[in-house]
């Protein structure tokens, strides 16, 4: 591990001065977000015709959870699988299981560096939506405290393992591709990405619970609105731990038995 | 009118080419079909999650905003049949320099690289599309008269000529930017605006998403001419900045042609 330090540190730096030279490719993948910040809480704001509050949420809370979402976000959704995907079955992996590093500790630095750009180029947009929110509802105060970083961090990891489990499936699967659409549709639902899990319908509200996409985004954004706190919030990072170990053995189990029988092909 | 013919014969081999490459992948077809209404299933959930907290948004209510959904989706369908996947190849072609074999053609360029490809496999889509409109006006207990029904047809296919024009500009951008490889989530970014009524937006945003960035025809302004609330006014609207996108268009990748350095020689 002494040994291994110094090389996450070296990688880092060296991703993060390869992420910058994709500052164009990020820009745009922000602008998703952008739209969804903007589209989402005006179209709440748009339903609440004259309530004070729709299922607990009132105007400023539903817009600051959108805010930190989209913030969050970047910082903590991985798509390294597409990417992983691809390197598998072109080969390119051949040339990394040569280098004196574990690839997995390269696939992190790779995915942390870009996550980090993007969550810097966010910032602005997020302060912008901030001031442009404050004039038409009064925003709910944030709660960023020690709790939300470290769920934050801990989110990284759940979507980071969570995708690196799944572009494993590329050792085996022709059209990979295809799981990893299937993916998308619980992950954007489940991980709170369209709607405050809160007011979705119970048995939908139970089904996060029990899968890992809620632990990735949802529950910081909730402790940073201040819909968790307390006994909850810490039960909460508790299940982040737990899908943190649970995606970790999987994606090594996974990568174990798809690098012993990787061909390389493309070489 | 001899021009016209010849095109129209280059169209009929496309439609040819298209066909054979789709009954080589005759299981794409259901794989297609099972995920557009995976990702049509996703978007009606959520309309689904604010519904059950009020009864309208910007004052459309659900079975309105279903017809909106259609309309979203059949928009959808049709972009995707006609020009999408093709045109999106475009960054690709430059980045390796076979657009070069392109522009050489006696063929006009803009021409062959949006409709050589003709993705028959959304017509399952189109027609879902189709079915869910009709259930959302019976769900309403409203049956729009023919009239509406021609300036809702008219006016989808000026937001189809609309967002045709901005992904091609946007495509076209990559003659410059050879390295971004995802230009393509401009041109999703503009769907996505319009994918709930534009009235939830406030009066500057509502014009700017009206008159300058006009996503507002792609969805709303159809829609609610189908429901009978929007006037014939605003298809003479639609039609004249759909022709002045497509002119745009058209101008600007002559323009960039100017630029085009090909990468390969």
């Amino acid at each position: 591990m002494a040994r291994l330090l110094p090389k996450i540190g070296a990688l880092l730096r060296i991703y993060m001065e390869d992420s910058l030279a994709y500052r164009a490719s990020a820009f745009i993948w922000m602008l998703t977000d952008v739209v969804q910040c903007l589209v989402m809480p005006l179209v709440w704001l748009a339903a609440y015709n004259g309530r004070a509050t729709l299922g607990g949420y009132q105007p400023g809370e539903m817009v600051s959870y959108y805010v930190v979402m989209a913030l969050v976000t970047n910082f903590i959704v991985s798509h390294l699988m597409w990417d992983l995907a691809w390197e598998i079955k072109e080969g390119v992996l051949s040339q990394w299981l040569l280098r004196p590093v574990p690839v997995f500790w390269m696939l992190f630095a790779r995915n942390i560096s870009w996550r980090l750009l993007r969550m810097v180029l966010f910032v602005p947009v997020a302060l912008l939506a901030w001031l442009y929110y404050g004039q038409k509802v009064s925003l709910a105060p944030l709660d960023l405290g020690a709790l939300f970083w470290l769920s934050v961090l801990l989110g990284h990891l759940v979507s980071f393992l969570m995708a690196f489990a799944l572009a494993c499936l590329a050792f085996w699967l022709q059209e990979a591709q295809s799981v990893f659409s299937l993916y998308y549709a619980p992950m954007l639902l489940l991980s709170g990405w369209v709607a405050p899990i809160g007011l979705m319908p119970g048995w939908l509200q139970a089904l996060a619970v029990g899968l890992p996409f809620r632990y990735t985004t949802a529950v910081p954004v909730e402790i940073a609105i201040g819909k968790l706190t307390g006994e909850a919030a810490w039960l909460s990072i508790a299940g982040q731990i737990v899908w943190i170990g649970l995606a970790a053995l999987l994606g090594w189990r996974l990568w174990r038995a798809g690098i012993r029988q990787y061909s390389g092909v493309g070489m | 009118m001899k021009r016209l013919a010849f095109y129209a014969r280059v169209y009929r081999a496309f439609l040819r080419s298209s066909l054979v490459r789709e009954m080589e992948f005759r299981a794409n077809f259901w794989a297609k079909v099972f995920f557009n209404l995976l990702w049509l299933g996703f978007f009606l959930a959520t309309l689904k999650i604010i519904y059950r907290h009020t009864e309208a948004i910007a004052g459309w209510t659900e079975p309105e905003a279903l017809v909106l959904a259609a309309t979203l989706y059949f928009l959808d369908a049709l972009i995707a049949t006609l020009f999408y996947f093709g045109l999106s190849e475009l960054p690709t072609m430059v980045r390796q320099g076979t657009l070069d074999y392109v522009l050489v053609k006696p063929v006009d360029s803009q021409f062959w690289l949006s409709l050589r490809r003709v993705n028959f496999d959304q017509l399952g889509s189109l027609m879902v599309a189709v079915l869910l409109g009709v259930y959302a006006l019976l769900s309403l207990g409203y049956i729009p008269p023919l009239t509406n029904i021609l300036l809702y047809l008219g006016m989808v296919a000026m937001g189809v000529l609309i967002f045709y024009s901005f992904h091609f500009m946007m495509m076209t951008l990559s003659i410059w930017l050879v390295r971004v490889e995802n230009l393509w989530v401009l041109s999703d970014v503009f769907a996505q605006i319009g994918r709930f009524p534009t009235d939830v937006f406030d009066a500057v945003l509502r014009r700017l998403f009206t008159y300058v960035l006009p996503v507002a025809f792609l969805a709303t302004i159809p829609a609610k001419a189908l429901l009978g609330k929007a006037s014939g006014g605003f298809l003479l609207f639609a039609t004249l900045w759909a022709l002045a996108f497509f002119i745009a268009g058209r101008l600007f990748w002559r323009f960039a042609l100017r630029s085009y350095t090909s990468a390969s020689s």
